[in-house]
């Protein structure tokens, strides 16, 4: 490899970004004798993002990152990267995992114990033929990045979960993979040390540019380590946008359910002058924000309503749209912030409150929502007969 | 580039080339065997032409082999699990002092190998002249003969000894797993410790027992070495002397000896599976394996109760064999004798340096036991990776496993003969190399070895070596860069205690040995004869000698006995 030393030294700026995919998925089918676990997933990243796959386990989202990386063989579909086919059941291409430039961190970090750390992160550049001087200056150089400089002769066993998951990474980086895949990296740690290493992995993204694709089914880490989240259900794509977008529009009941804390109404869709509204309960319609085609007007529909936004007050609202009077039917106390369970005329709903509004269980109130954040979805979901 | 559908096609072809190794090595010698026993022609023919069943109605003519077999296996069975279970319950369960040594001590008969014990009783145990009634009559000053190994009873105890240490271990294992916590409450609940033992202990591991009883029973059917030396002279004749007998005599009965062998195989099939039913089944007395230290039992009162079974044995079947073979091993004509001058250690520079036959046997049971260890492994090795990756993969390897573990079920002795006649058979000139003793080795070691290696690799996680993939690894340098130096140590374990085995083996040698490639085990079986005591005496402390190094080096590797 006679330009090793400029791959090496390769930072992926963002300059680098182009508009055409770097890596792609096309109709990807993935089953296990009879149980299909990814059914025809398609998704691109351009060079550079960061994307997370997010879902509940067992939705395929790690079989998929699997595919990519090379160590599952899928039924169907193609998988490209970097303008190469590395697999194609069509055109019976299927490139092995170590020739597919890529590294994957996994979510046991699978650090080997019968070497040290130096070794370990030694190991990508010594497969690639990486003359030796380099690869004692390159794994200085990402054990530095990762602030583990001084453990380079330390024995693998002798880390703590924290440092296993930072030599993890160096070691997937040392040789610059054309997109470093993350395998719930975080899920192993306890809560204090996942919110450090959270910032930690943060700041390695942004200062390599590397193209990730991050696996997690923990919505708050998927949104604060990437541009841009797909979320899976049932080996299929349910959504793909922003984390503003995702977290904003939720396409399905699904994912506002899943993406943040949300209440799902039900009813019949009208439009009048004031905009679409949704009649939850006779007398009760709830004004929404969102365009529909005229056959949708009529029929059953669902929206959604974070528990962040409904207000609650004492005193009636100025606000003469989407404001009835409620009753607290309980409080819970979850320390920065309480939890409500309202009724209303519409049913009950659950709204989240900062802790300075102490609102009493049985007290009369007045719940107001905003028609913007009343979010219309897709599908619709029946509520379940209580 | 192009890689043709990588992951089905790859993983089928290593499938395949390994279905061929096993059904070449331990399918053809068998389907052979059975073919012989069908052999309604000429007895002597090889291979057979003529088939039918009349052959398979002369074995009817000999069932006393079979039902003397069967009675020897009772005995030892029932004998070495009584006593197994009894030192398994004091080592793992109570707090007797030096439980390391001791259990390292109480397993030494096994890898020393049937035929130092029985050249040890035979020094020991003789009616008249055997050190043990020569010792007595010397004390008691007149001729007393209480001792006689030669009989069948001696031949039943002799046996047991050697057997003891297998069910210890297999009893050991299931008590030093057993939840304590268990035996606590029923003490806490008033029962005394008797009543504890008798109530939930013996019940808890009663699996384990049953397992091993049988277990023993199947590796006593094929015996040897003890019942035809020390129990010639009695004239109880087992199957496999009968089928040795039959196979090395001037008109050897082919379809006799291949029939009474396949009866033995099938039996051993049978009581085989039973076997592991049970072994297997002790896992409802196990609780996670490590969920709480155990705590010992106090023994209090019964301590010296305890001490005399555990040295009694220890007297009985280490320290009185060896002390035997050291006696006669320097001793310089086979009258032994304490006056000064009849000591000598001319013995050992013979069988070591003058005397070809002995010093060739040393030279090749080493080269073999080497050889097989080597292969043995790299054979269970690629049997257990391949399960391991088919088990990945959502296949199913049961057929594989179930070929590798099937030697499990046929006697040594009867592999030997079935390969035998599949060499004669065949052209190529196997016969009367080392190679023919290779196959051997390495086919009815391998559920063995494939136990050892097997308990490891499936405890390597895949991500382990998936992670070298995704580093540009190619599935040979993850293999060898990562998944073999994690198994080194269990590898290096199981492949010393292949070492051992063969270099003890006695049944299966006996069958391919001749002349050009003579081994320790037949060597001294038939030195027996010729040599003399004091010479056979020096040679099996030869075997001993290397044996200790091998156990020490196991020993180091594993801190303790693991494997079987």
């Amino acid at each position: 490899m006679s330009d090793s030393q400029t791959t090496l030294r390769a930072e992926h700026g963002p300059g680098a970004e182009g508009l055409t995919p770097f890596v792609e998925v096309k109709d990807l089918v993935v089953a296990y004798g009879a149980r299909t676990v990814v059914e025809g997933v398609s998704f691109s990243i351009r060079q550079g993002e960061q994307l997370s796959l997010l879902g509940p386990s067992g939705c395929g989202k790690t079989t998929t990152l699997r595919c990519i990386a090379g160590l599952e063989t899928p039924q169907s579909g193609e998988i490209s990267i970097d303008g190469r086919t590395v697999f194609s059941s069509a055109k019976r291409i299927n490139i092995p995992p170590e020739k597919r430039e890529l590294s994957l961190m996994f979510q046991s970090y699978a650090i080997w114990p019968h070497m040290t750390v130096f070794d370990n992160v030694a190991y990508g550049l010594r497969t690639r033929k990486v003359p030796k001087g380099e690869i004692d200056e390159r794994v200085q150089e990402v054990l530095d990045m990762v602030g583990m400089a001084e453990y380079a002769r330390v024995p693998a066993t002798q880390l703590s979960g924290g440092q296993q998951q930072r030599v993890a990474l160096a070691r997937s980086y040392a040789y610059p993979p054309k997109a470093l895949l993350l395998d719930e990296p975080l899920s192993n740690l306890d809560a204090r040390l996942r919110d450090q290493v959270r910032s930690d992995l943060h700041k390695f993204q942004r200062s390599t540019g590397v193209t990730t694709i991050y696996v997690t089914h923990d919505q708050e880490e998927a949104m604060a380590l990437s541009d841009r989240i797909i979320i899976m259900n049932g080996g299929h794509v349910v959504q793909d946008g922003s984390p503003e977008a995702v977290y904003r529009k939720p396409a399905t009941t699904f994912v506002a359910d899943f993406i943040g804390a949300a209440n799902v109404l039900t009813g019949t869709l009208s439009r009048d002058d004031g905009g679409l509204s949704l009649a939850v309960a006779p007398d009760v319609a709830v004004a929404c924000e969102g365009t529909v085609p005229d056959s949708r007007l009529g029929t059953r529909a669902s929206a959604c309503v974070r528990t962040i936004f409904p207000a609650l007050s004492r005193t009636e609202s100025a606000q003469r749209v989407n404001s009835w009077p409620a009753r607290i039917a309980r409080t819970t106390m979850l320390g920065d912030f309480v939890e409500f369970v309202v009724e209303w005329p519409g049913g009950t709903m659950r709204a989240k409150a900062l802790s300075t509004q102490i609102l009493d269980e049985g007290e009369r109130v007045y719940l107001t929502i905003d028609p913007h954040q009343v979010v219309l979805l897709d599908d619709t979901e029946e509520p379940r007969s209580a | 580039m192009r890689h043709s559908a990588q992951g089905s096609r790859g993983l089928f072809q290593g499938r395949a080339a390994l279905w061929l190794v096993l059904l070449v090595v331990v399918g053809a010698p068998m389907v052979l065997l059975l073919a012989i026993t069908f052999n309604s022609g000429d007895p002597e023919a090889l291979p057979p032409v003529q088939f039918g069943v009349s052959s398979v109605g002369r074995i009817f003519e000999h069932l006393d082999w079979i039902r003397n077999s069967l009675l020897f296996a009772v005995a030892v069975s029932v004998l070495s699990t009584t006593l197994g279970l009894g030192l398994a319950w004091v080592i793992a369960r109570t707090d007797i002092r030096g439980k390391s040594w001791l259990s390292l001590l109480i397993i030494l008969p096994y890898p020393m190998g049937a035929m130092v014990s029985v050249v040890a009783w035979s020094a020991l145990g003789a009616e008249n002249k055997g050190l043990i009634n020569s010792a007595l009559s010397l004390i008691l000053g007149h001729e007393v003969t209480p001792i006689n190994m030669y009989s069948v009873a001696g031949v039943i105890v002799v046996e047991a000894l050697i057997q003891t240490p297998l069910a210890f271990l297999l009893i050991e294992a299931a008590a030093r797993n057993m939840d304590s916590s268990l035996e606590e409450s029923s003490i806490v609940l008033g029962a005394g410790r008797i009543r504890t033992a008798r109530k939930v202990t013996l019940p808890l591991m009663l699996p384990s027992v049953v397992g091993s009883a049988l277990f023993i029973f199947v590796a006593t059917l094929g015996a040897f070495a003890v019942p035809s030396v020390l129990g010639r002279t009695s004239g109880f004749r087992v199957a496999t002397q009968a089928v040795y007998l039959q196979f090395n005599s001037f008109t050897p009965n082919y379809p006799l000896a291949a029939g009474v062998g396949m009866l033995l195989v099938f039996i051993s099939l049978v009581v085989v599976t039973a076997s592991n039913q049970f072994l297997r089944r002790r896992s409802f007395a196990v609780v996670g394996g490590k969920a709480r230290p155990l705590t010992p039992l106090p023994l209090g009162k019964w301590r010296p109760l305890a001490a005399a079974l555990v040295y009694g044995y220890l007297a009985i079947a280490v320290v009185l064999p060896l002390a035997a073979l050291v006696f006669a091993s320097v001793q310089r004509n086979n009258r032994l004798s304490l006056t000064r001058s009849s000591f000598t250690l001319d013995n050992f520079k013979y069988v070591l340096f003058d005397y070809d036959p002995t010093k060739q046997s040393v030279l090749n049971s080493l080269g073999l036991g080497l050889a097989t260890a080597i292969i043995g492994v790299a054979l269970a090795l690629w049997v257990a990776l391949t399960v391991e990756r088919n088990r990945r993969a959502g296949r199913g390897s049961r057929g594989l496993e179930l070929m590798a573990m099937a030697p499990q079920a046929v006697p040594h002795l009867i592999f030997g003969l079935a390969l035998v006649v599949l060499i004669l058979v065949l052209p190529g000139g196997l016969y009367g190399t080392v190679f023919a003793l290779l196959i051997a080795y390495v086919v009815i070691f391998l559920p063995l070895a494939y136990r050892g290696v097997a308990g490891v690799t499936s405890q390597i996680d895949d991500s382990l070596s998936d992670a070298a993939r995704t580093l540009g690894a190619g599935q040979f340098r993850a293999a060898r860069t990562i998944v073999i130096p994690l198994l080194r140590p269990s590898l290096v374990a199981t492949g010393t205690l292949l070492f051992i085995l063969c270099l003890t083996e006695v049944s299966a040698s006996v069958m391919l040995s001749s002349t050009a490639n003579r081994v320790l085990g037949p060597t001294m079986f038939n030195f027996y004869d010729s040599g003399g005591i004091t010479l056979v005496s020096a040679l099996a402390l030869v075997q001993v000698v290397i044996v200790a190094i091998a156990v020490a080096i196991i020993r180091k590797l594993s801190g303790r006995w693991t494997a079987l």
